[in-house]
């Protein structure tokens, strides 16, 4: 079953100006729910832009994609912000994470700006998501003396929270060793094997052997 | 309650730098709302003047050797000297014979009253008129009863009380004062003839110090040590434990003439004639109210100027702060935007802290104005009113709107991918 459907999408930054950059040129692409994909290709390929319009945080400039059948490249920037608190969550190498607060902070983030979570049902519902994780004893260390793959594992959390349908995860192991990189990719794959959609965006090409399919972009374009 | 989360967290990160914000908001608050107070004790003339009958009327100074013994007449004796007294009356009698000059009118300065004995409890009797053409001229704004009967002797002192001292004494109710009178405190027999809607500003007019031509010194006005404690007499004084009311004026008096507004040819001409005759000069109540104001702006001149100092300092600080709220938060709010929050949340949000940090300092001044000028002992330059409510939340709107337009220009390329790669940057 189709899940996300995108049809020649168009992403230039600084359109019209002579600073133009064309990132993803003509992609058409579909993914199925519950598939957990590998989008690979070299730096400037315009795989995290291609991300980002996925996860709703950015406009194609031309094109169209759909998310759940509905037509998400058109729509409002509140309702991109309802869909991303729904239906998407992020985990990112080294971005992401609020060093300055405890991780069950972090954790609850998403529920912030989730209307039908009440504030008193906040903390049960991340301390329910961080067990599952295995890292409930964690959640009231600051993350900045947490190690890289903790930290990896309270952004996984926190992309759960809200039990969205995709995670989208861009470089999830950047900054981690074999180890524990493994360690994120097996969770990762845990949780696709529970129905959710995962889309990983990544140069590694060692993370598509945890994949069930990989796209490689070069230049803008599936190659 | 997640707002406040929200909005505590952010706060908390950058509480360094709003300490100092709130520190400059808080001062400039006070500078300005006791310039406010200032004003603020000029406006009740200006109110009473406009609220008032005398739009057909000027104020005549008296030349100096008219002003240095004008005391008591009582019956046939006088209290001073009887010579600057009967040339005194000569030259009101040649000012009331001036050009379109219908009447003059005249009204007496306060005069100490003690109020209880035992408490040394004490007002000014604030309002002491007792002639008939300014009487009909000045509007008091009473609650109850007529103005018209302080001129009334039936017996006891008419008396007009304050709004609060109307619990204990109402219309109609007598009570005895204590007054002195040549060294010696006398019981006073007084009735209620009105109460004032105002419960704690009264008024003398004119009256006060005739050296200086400013509106200050012409119109006297004086908040009681004891808001609660204060009335208004006719004159009146004793004799023999007998009361009689008695004949004392200020220099000053106020000229009535035809016709509406006074022309600046007309007072030119009357000064010109009266500096001539070497009597004294004419002032009109604009032009009191205009020095008045510009003495205020002379007196405080440093005062304003630090004011205004603090005021642009702390104009570009809230400015500052938002741009280092944006680059120290960056990831939060970028963390906060990926995760589901829209703009108009974020910029709810950003206003509330800014809110926050003005209207805290604004009001802890606001208070500070007010229980300052409740507790002072001298006040009789300041008043707090709607004037320092106006001034503050004017000080607030503007803070607010530079921050808000600060904010919408941080924000406005609303592209979230934008203000992620700026952060990789």
């Amino acid at each position: 079953m189709t899940y996300i459907q995108i049809h020649d999408l168009h992403k230039i930054y600084n359109h019209n100006t002579p600073e133009q950059i064309h990132a993803l040129k003509g992609i058409s692409m579909s993914i199925d729910k519950g598939e957990m994909l590998a989008i690979m290709g070299p730096s400037g390929s315009g795989k995290s832009t291609l991300l980002n319009i996925i996860g709703c945080l950015d406009y194609p400039t031309d094109g169209k994609y759909f998310l759940d059948g509905q037509l998400v490249s058109s729509l409002k920037q509140n309702m991109l912000a309802k869909i991303r608190n729904k239906q998407v969550g992020f985990v990112l190498q080294d971005f992401g994470i609020l060093n300055d607060r405890r991780a069950i902070e972090n954790v609850i983030t998403p529920l912030l700006f989730n209307k039908s979570v009440k504030w008193s049902d906040m903390e049960r519902r991340a301390y329910k998501i961080m067990e599952k994780l295995e890292i409930s004893k964690l959640a009231k260390r600051l993350t900045r003396n947490l190690s890289g793959g903790e930290k990896q594992r309270v952004a996984i959390a926190r992309a759960m929270v809200n039990e969205p349908e995709i995670i989208l995860a861009d470089e999830p192991t950047g900054a981690l060793d074999t180890r524990l990189s493994d360690e994120i990719l097996s969770l990762l794959q845990k949780l696709n094997r529970e129905g959710k959609t995962v889309i990983i965006v990544t140069h590694n090409p060692n993370i598509s052997k945890y994949c069930n399919r990989t796209l490689n972009i070069v230049d803008g374009m599936i190659a | 309650m997640k707002n406040l989360y929200i909005i505590c967290k952010g706060m908390w990160k950058n509480k360094g730098s709003i300490i100092v914000l709130m520190t400059q908001i808080m001062l400039m608050c006070l500078i300005f709302n006791i310039l406010s107070t200032k004003f603020a004790y000029v406006n009740q003339s200006r109110k009473m003047i406009k609220t008032s009958k005398l739009d057909n009327a000027v104020l005549f100074m008296p030349a100096e050797r008219f002003c240095n013994l004008i005391g008591e007449k009582t019956g046939n004796t006088y209290g001073g000297s009887e010579d600057i007294y009967n040339s005194y009356y000569e030259m009101k009698t040649s000012i009331a014979g001036y050009q379109d000059i219908t009447a003059v009118g005249t009204v007496h300065a306060g005069m100490g009253l003690v109020w209880d004995t035992e408490q040394q409890e004490y007002a000014l009797a604030g309002f002491q008129v007792y002639d008939t053409v300014l009487l009909e001229s000045l509007f008091l704004p009473l609650r109850e009863g007529k103005l018209r009967d302080l001129l009334t002797a039936n017996g006891t002192v008419p008396l007009i009380v304050s709004s609060p001292l109307s619990k204990m004494y109402g219309l109609g109710s007598q009570m005895d004062v204590t007054i002195g009178h040549n060294e010696e405190l006398y019981k006073v027999k007084t009735t209620v003839i009105g109460v004032l809607q105002n419960n704690y500003c009264y008024y003398t007019f004119p009256g006060g110090n005739i050296d200086s031509i400013l509106l200050s010194d012409l119109v006297e006005k004086r908040i009681s040590h004891s808001r609660d404690f204060f009335c208004i007499l006719p004159p009146f004084g004793l004799d023999d434990d007998n009361i009689i009311q008695f004949t004392a004026e200020d220099p000053s008096f106020i000229c009535f003439f035809e016709g509406k507004g006074p022309t600046d040819f007309l007072v030119d001409q009357w000064n010109n004639q009266a500096e001539t005759e070497g009597l004294g000069k004419f002032i009109t109540f604009e032009d009191m109210d205009s020095r008045e104001r510009k003495q205020i702006i002379i007196g405080n001149r440093s005062f304003i100027s630090l004011g205004l100092i603090v005021a642009l300092i702390s104009l570009i600080g809230i400015s500052g702060y938002n741009i280092l709220q944006m680059l120290k938060n960056r990831q939060e709010i970028v963390v906060y935007l990926m995760h589901g929050m829209d703009w108009p949340h974020l910029f709810f949000v950003e206003m509330a802290c800014n809110a926050i940090i003005v209207l805290l300092p604004a009001v802890v001044a606001l208070g500070a104005v007010k229980v300052g000028i409740s507790a002072a002992e001298n006040t009789d330059t300041m008043l707090y009113g709607p004037l320092n409510l106006i001034v503050t939340s004017g000080i607030c709107a503007a803070y607010i709107l530079v921050s808000m337009v600060t904010v919408l220009l941080l924000y406005r390329d609303r592209s979230l991918s934008s203000l992620m790669r700026r952060d990789e940057k």
